[in-house]
């Protein structure tokens, strides 16, 4: 059977719509005439047809609002001309009769309504009975649509004349303000009635639509609040225990997802914050009873959002009621108790929706109590009870839930600027463990960029503790596995900002620091051999520094102290030998023994040899390109030729040991260069037995630069050779210029005829250029030299060029 | 600054005579928390508060005044600044007889908002001469600082538009409130004298009688 | 009356009383029109004068007596030649004699028992009238003068609420109250609709106002519904725990007082009738009988602090409070003594409320409303005197309507 059309498609909604108009129009057109001429009973007859099409059940609501906004604008005419006759002297208690012989009830309730404002405003001594009346008689409309509008009439037009007094004690037939509250909660309770039964009301299948007239049609029952919000005597008092509690009773017992969701919005922004302070614990309790499909969180977040924003007004104005008042009123101790009961009532709250609720929570803390850490660290301990209550970990990383994890975590990040703060919250390391491995990553890179860009010094050894425990996932991955295959680039980016971090590891006192270093190192070095070769030198180098503050500190045991921490470093690097590193920690021993050459503590010499040895045997064992050998003996010989503090016996065996590392290259020109590099050990190396001051062994120099002409003639590469001789040449001469009586002009002689012999057989070649460039740039040099010798130089004189 | 235009005919002016009292329809718009519901309850009920009631859906207060002799009921609809307060849409836009904006002189956003208030006026309320239609403006808190819009720049802006009145109001000190009501209810008046030939659209012998008497005093017509 | 312009003739003129002042009251004559008429009360003299102006002066009138009748009786339609006269007096005013001036004849029924009430129905009339005759040997010359006759009564005994719970099982159960079950005719029928079970798609709700006039007796007995007035008190489908307001004043409407077996010839009585319609059109209705009688005029004035116009919503706090309140004491409660119904008429599933397929169709309904009745017919006579009056006579305007309708 065809039940008839509730709904009509678009056009014929217009077309409705039209036609209703135009009735209206027209009968409207005709009352307007009639009380022109004072015929009322003729412009009653034509309110009342002009007030039938409000009867129409074709309308969706926006339609029907048309419809009624067109007819209500006309009734305005008719309630003008009525309270002028009555102000005149016209009986209106007949009138009040005389509509209500009306036949069809919705034309004659707008009529009761109209007529009634009349009879209120001319006989005030009625009001109270009359409004009574109106709101009792509109229970005859049951159909939802057309019972909303009249009702919503009822309520505008009663706006005006609502009794707005202090209560009385005894009769009072004006009405007071509690006639008003009974006269709108009772028109709310109806019109919610009404408009949640629209839920149940028609096929199933056309629930969204329903659900959409529905969300259309709120703003009518929401006006019953904005009603009582706009009552003047409607004081705190009277919201605390009238108001408020009318309104919760009816949204909780309405069980309509719809209703209730908006409902407690509609309650958050039509009544005052100062109202709001005051009755959170009854708002929030009936926020847990509200039915399973209602958006909670929101409704709560949005309260305390509007609640925080308030209390920085109070502050930013100063009044110091309202300011006391927010003190007294515990906003956080509220919210955190009330929104735990939500959590433990509310079993069907997404954990999402419970995060958020943390959320806003740690928003309002931040806002209203910015110094109390503690508020912070009770939600933290909060959302890890949720959590360990729901038995979730491993949050997934792009889930709903993860998302407002993080922002959780990131708030008091971003707010205090200061990771020292975070560090003193104890429940967020737990809290950021039921992240995933890769959300846990995420953070710990904010948290990183955070106190990089805030320059945040952490200055404790505990401090230094939490944070990499914070930063676990950067530290080491012994919990989670990646499960994917590693981007070292990733990594080692990632490694570099740790790296970067550890840098800021500092405490003002050495003693201190150092303990920085060993705790940081044990957690630290279970990295893995791809982290620890970012993690360990920036250690490292903080142990060498803290050296040398040791020793320009006043403390009687730096010695011992400076011994630990090489000690300390040697270890430190060891693990990175361990993780199969070579050239990392040759340098890091290379520059431990330039260090320790310098602080000269107690024992230091043995010190330092065991890094230059410790450095050797990387060379000799570890390291097996041929370039990255040159590189690293070159190094080698670098530190060599600045450290001073070895005796004869440690230091020759070293400068032999370079000599004969170089001579045993694989290449010919590495060998060449090896040698020529290693002859500056003989002449500016110092020892003990230099006491410190360069050796001078011009022999040993020009033995070693020879052995260099030998090899660079053995070249097969003809340019190299020249290049070669071109580089030896530039060794010579420095040598000659530091006044090493070895070198002689002979030599040099040779050696730049050997260089002009070979120079025109190179094949012209990019390469060729550079040697005649750098060999006539050398040339240069000699030349000037040999004509503007310098006063207390050495002479060219016999130079060939 | 006020513009009453009188260019209705006399005719018109008798019709008007004949009816006692005049209905005016106003609305009041503007983004949210610009102070429509105060400035409406200043100039109604002369009071102001500092506490903060968001307004949802549409209300209106009536105030009786008088315009140049003439008694009229003012029906002042307050509207919710917030789209998501108006989920019935703005059907009561229709058969407004004059349109105020209003927008905060201290934050820059309500007066960017005032081209889309007036557009989105004209387009829902569809007066018949869109381009005669009596707007006014107010910029209201200007008890407040610091200020960020110009008495000079919100002038070009109602002279763009084909020359709004403008007024600079406080709803807290009651500062032009009275004054920008008056002006607003003239304009009005003068929108339904122009727009009251709704009488020709019912054929109708009243329409004869009228015509047929001689103008009257015209004491209306200045 | 004069035949041939032979012969004497007289006019006669009945003057009563004090007419000058007396009330008057409407009364529908035979052909549906309405006449006023002076009013009487039972047991009020009925006094006055019979002129007698002759036709031809200076000439005489013979005559063999002249009388005058009070006569109360009553016509069937059907039954043109029957008068039933349940009051006859007679009073002599002249012998046979002649009569040669105008002459004038003082007369009273003193303290006359008038016991019913005028009326006109469909199949039945009672008047009652005075009738002077001037008996002559060819043609009597007759004149009849209806008065109006109002019974009033009182009832400060027994006028017990109506409140009945019925319904069909599983499908509706309604709970229904009437706050009196006698009314005078101005008076306002209080009451409210209580929902229990609600499993039909309701559309709305009225009460309408039902006159049943019975006339005959035995195999010719006719009777007679006619629908006085149809008053919508519901729109749309309420749910369980709804109570609905009613609120339906008389004086609008043509009423007159209940009448039970007048003289054995006839009965009028009313009854209210609740029709709920449901969305296929389907209607269920109870209906349930109400007294009519006749107050004083005297006391009708409005209180100002709770004047009927607002009669029934003041104390209805919340009705269905109240409901659970008084459903706790029911079980014991026979509702159906004090409801006056015979047992098998109360709740309990019994099909009380009867269903009738489609009966009338939604559009008559629209029609019932007085106010668009008369947007049709002409009306733009009506003047401001009138308006004033309409409260009291408006139910008169539309009783033809309603008629009309129900015809």
């Amino acid at each position: 059977m065809p039940t008839p059309p509730q709904i009509s498609p678009v056009e014929d909604q217009e077309r409705h719509l039209h036609d209703a108009s135009g009735v209206v129009k027209a009968q409207a057109f005709q009352m307007k005439r009639a009380l022109d001429k004072s015929k009322l009973m003729d412009a009653l007859k034509n309110a009342s047809a002009m007030l039938a099409e409000l009867r129409t059940s074709l309308l969706s609501p926006k339609a029907y609002y048309e419809l009624y906004m067109a007819v209500t604008d006309e009734l305005r005419h008719l309630e003008v001309y009525l309270l002028e006759e009555f102000h005149k002297g016209r009986k209106v208690t007949d009138l009040y009769e005389l509509v209500q012989y009306a036949g069809n009830i919705v034309p004659r309730l707008y009529l009761l309504i109209t007529v009634g404002l009349v009879y209120i405003k001319t006989n005030t001594a009625l009001r109270r009975d009359l409004l009574k009346d109106l709101v009792e008689m509109c229970r005859g409309v049951q159909h939802p649509l057309r019972g909303l509008f009249l009702r919503n009439y009822l309520l505008q037009c009663t706006r005006n004349v609502l009794p707005d007094s202090a209560e009385e004690d005894g009769d009072c037939p004006e009405g007071t303000i509690k006639d008003s509250i009974d006269f709108v909660l009772m028109n709310f309770a109806e019109m919610n009635k009404l408009w949640v039964r629209m839920q149940h009301q028609g096929h199933s299948r056309e629930r969204q639509h329903r659900e959409k007239e529905r969300e259309e049609l709120r703003i009518l029952v929401g006006t019953n609040l904005v009603r009582l919000s706009q009552l003047e005597f409607v004081t705190l008092e009277k919201y605390q225990k009238l108001v408020l509690p009318g309104i919760l009773e009816q949204v909780v017992s309405c069980r309509d997802a719809i209703a209730q969701e908006y409902l407690m919005e509609c309650i958050i922004q039509v009544f005052p914050d100062e109202f709001h302070i005051q009755t959170l614990t009854p708002f929030l309790k009936s926020c847990a009873e509200l039915e399973a499909g209602v958006n909670v969180k929101n409704i709560v977040i949005s309260l305390m959002e509007r609640l925080a924003s308030f209390s920085q007004r109070v502050e930013a104005i100063g009044t110091e009621g309202t300011a006391s008042v927010l003190r007294d009123v515990k906003l956080f101790e509220v919210f955190s108790d009330q929104v735990a009961s939500i959590i433990a009532n509310r079993q069907y709250l997404p954990i999402e929706d419970m995060v958020s609720l943390q959320v806003a929570l740690v928003n309002l803390a931040l806002k209203c109590y910015p110094d109390r850490v503690d508020y912070i660290d009770k939600v933290m301990l909060n959302s890890v009870e949720i959590f360990q209550r729901m038995g979730v970990e491993h949050i997934e990383s792009h889930s709903q839930v993860a998302r407002e994890l993080q922002k959780l975590l990131k708030i008091p990040l971003d707010h205090y600027n200061n990771i020292l703060v975070i560090l003193k919250l104890k429940h967020y390391a737990a809290l950021i463990q039921h992240l995933d491995f890769t959300g846990r990553k995420s953070l710990s890179i904010y948290i990183l960029y955070s106190a990089l860009d805030d320059e945040t010094i952490i200055p404790s050894s505990e401090e230094v503790e939490q944070a990499l425990t914070l930063l676990s996932t950067l530290v080491s991955d012994k919990n989670d596995p990646p499960t994917t295959s590693l981007d070292m680039e990733e990594l080692a980016e990632e490694q570099c900002l740790l790296a970067r971090f550890i840098h800021h590891f500092k405490a003002d006192n050495p003693d201190d620091q150092f303990l920085i270093l060993t705790t940081s190192r044990k957690i630290l070095a279970v990295g893995g051999p791809q982290k620890i070769r970012h993690t360990l030198p920036p250690l490292v180098f903080h142990a060498y520094q803290l050296a040398f503050r040791y020793k320009n500190s006043d403390d009687d045991k730096w010695d011992k102290k400076c011994q630990k921490i090489f000690q300390f470093c040697h270890q430190t690097i060891m693990a990175l030998v361990k993780a199969e590193l070579a050239e990392l920690p040759l340098r890091l021993f290379l520059q431990g023994a330039l260090a320790i050459d310098q602080i000269k503590f107690e024992n230091h010499e043995t010190v330092a040899y065991e890094f230059m040895s410790q450095a050797f045997s990387l060379y000799e064992d570890e390291i097996s390109d041929s370039k990255a050998q040159l590189a690293a003996i070159t190094l080698i010989v670098g530190t060599l030729e600045q450290i001073s503090c070895f005796s004869e016996e440690s230091s020759e065996p070293l400068r032999t040991q370079c000599a004969l590392a170089a001579s045993k290259l694989l290449k010919k020109p590495d060998q060449c260069r090896g040698v020529a590099t290693c002859s500056h050990l003989f002449w500016s190396g110092k020892s003990q037995a230099t006491n410190g001051q360069e050796a001078h062994n011009g022999k040993r120099v020009v033995e070693c630069l020879k052995k260099g002409l030998r090899i660079a003639k053995q070249c097969m590469d003809n340019s190299v050779q020249v290049q070669l001789f071109v580089e030896l040449l530039n060794h010579y001469i420095y040598f000659f210029e530091k006044g090493n009586d070895q070198v002689s002009i002979q030599i040099l002689n040779q050696v730049i005829i050997k260089i002009k012999e070979e120079l025109p057989n190179l094949e012209t070649s990019e390469e060729t250029e550079q040697i005649t460039k750098h060999f006539n740039n050398t040339l240069d040099h000699l030349r000037v030299r040999l004509e503007m010798p310098e006063t207390d130089g050495v002479s060219y004189e016999g130079l060939e060029i | 600054m006020i513009h009453v235009s009188f260019s209705s005919s006399k005719f018109t002016a008798v019709a008007m005579a004949s009816r006692k009292k005049v209905l005016l329809k106003v609305i009041i718009l503007g983004d949210s928390s610009v102070g429509k519901t105060s400035l409406m309850n200043q100039y109604v009920n002369r009071k102001f508060s500092n506490q903060y009631k968001a307004t949802i859906g549409a209300d209106f207060l009536t105030k009786e005044v008088t315009v140049d002799d003439r008694s009229v009921t003012m029906q002042i609809w307050d509207t919710a600044g917030q789209e998501r307060f108006q989920s019935l849409g703005v059907a009561f836009y229709r058969g407004a007889d004059c349109c105020v904006l209003v927008f905060d002189v201290t934050a820059p956003n309500t007066f960017k908002s005032l081209d889309s208030w007036r557009d989105e006026f004209l387009v829902q309320a569809s007066p018949r001469e869109p381009e005669n239609f009596p707007f006014v403006l107010l910029g209201n808190k200007v008890d407040l600082e610091p200020r960020s819009i110009s008495s000079k720049r919100a002038q070009q802006w109602c002279q763009s538009k084909n020359n709004i009145p403008y007024f600079e109001t406080s709803a807290k000190e009651a500062l032009n409130v009275e004054q920008a009501f008056l002006a607003i209810a003239k304009n009005a008046l003068a929108q339904q004298n122009s727009a009251v030939d709704l009488y020709n659209e019912f054929p109708d012998q009243i329409k004869l009688t009228y015509a047929q008497k001689p103008p009257s005093s015209g004491s209306s017509c200045c | 009356m004069s035949f041939f312009g032979f012969g004497q003739s007289a006019e006669i003129e009945i003057y009563l009383d004090g007419q000058e002042t007396r009330k008057t009251a409407e009364v529908k004559t035979d052909d549906s029109k309405k006449e006023r008429f002076l009013l009487y009360y039972d047991g009020e003299t009925v006094s006055g004068k019979v002129n007698i102006s002759l036709k031809k002066p200076g000439s005489k009138l013979e005559h063999q007596g002249i009388k005058i009748e009070f006569i109360g009786q009553i016509e069937m339609f059907y039954d043109r030649g029957n008068h039933h006269e349940f009051i006859s007096l007679v009073k002599e005013l002249a012998r046979p004699g002649e009569m040669i001036a105008n002459t004038s004849y003082p007369f009273e029924f003193s303290c006359v028992e008038k016991p019913f009430e005028v009326y006109t129905g469909t199949n039945v009339r009672l008047r009652y009238f005075l009738k002077v005759t001037i008996i002559r040997r060819l043609a009597d010359i007759v004149k009849e003068l209806d008065i109006a006759v109002h019974t009033l009564s009182t009832y400060t005994e027994m006028n017990n609420s109506i409140k009945m719970e019925v319904g069909i099982e599983d499908c509706l159960h309604i709970e229904f109250e009437y706050n009196k079950s006698k009314y005078h005719l101005k008076d306002v029928i209080v009451g409210k609709i209580y929902f229990l079970l609600v499993r039909i798609k309701i559309k709305h709700m009225e009460i309408a106002i039902i006159k049943k006039e019975t006339t005959g007796q035995g195999p010719n007995t006719f009777t007679e519904n006619e629908t006085i007035a149809k008053y919508e008190i519901m729109d749309g489908a309420p749910v369980r725990g709804e109570s609905i307001p009613i609120r339906v004043f008389l004086a609008g409407y043509d009423l007159t007082p209940t009448m039970r077996d007048i003289n054995k010839k006839f009965s009028v009585k009313y009854f209210l009738n609740l029709v709920l319609m449901d969305t296929e059109d389907r209607r269920y209705f109870k209906q349930q009988e109400i007294t009519l009688w006749r107050k004083g005029d005297k006391i009708r004035k409005s209180n100002a602090h709770s004047p009927s116009i607002m009669a029934g919503t003041q104390n209805l706090q919340n009705t269905a409070q109240l409901h659970q309140k008084s459903s706790e004491n029911k079980e014991n409660n026979d509702i159906i003594n004090e409801t006056d119904q015979s047992p098998e008429e109360g709740f309990a599933g019994v099909k009380d409320f009867l269903r009738a397929p489609n009966s009338e169709s939604n559009d008559k309904l629209n029609s019932r409303d007085p106010f668009e009745e008369k947007t049709s017919s002409p009306s733009e006579e009506i003047e401001d005197s009138q308006i004033q009056n309409m409260t009291r006579e408006a139910g008169d305007g539309q009783n033809d309507v309603s008629n009309d309708v129900a015809e």
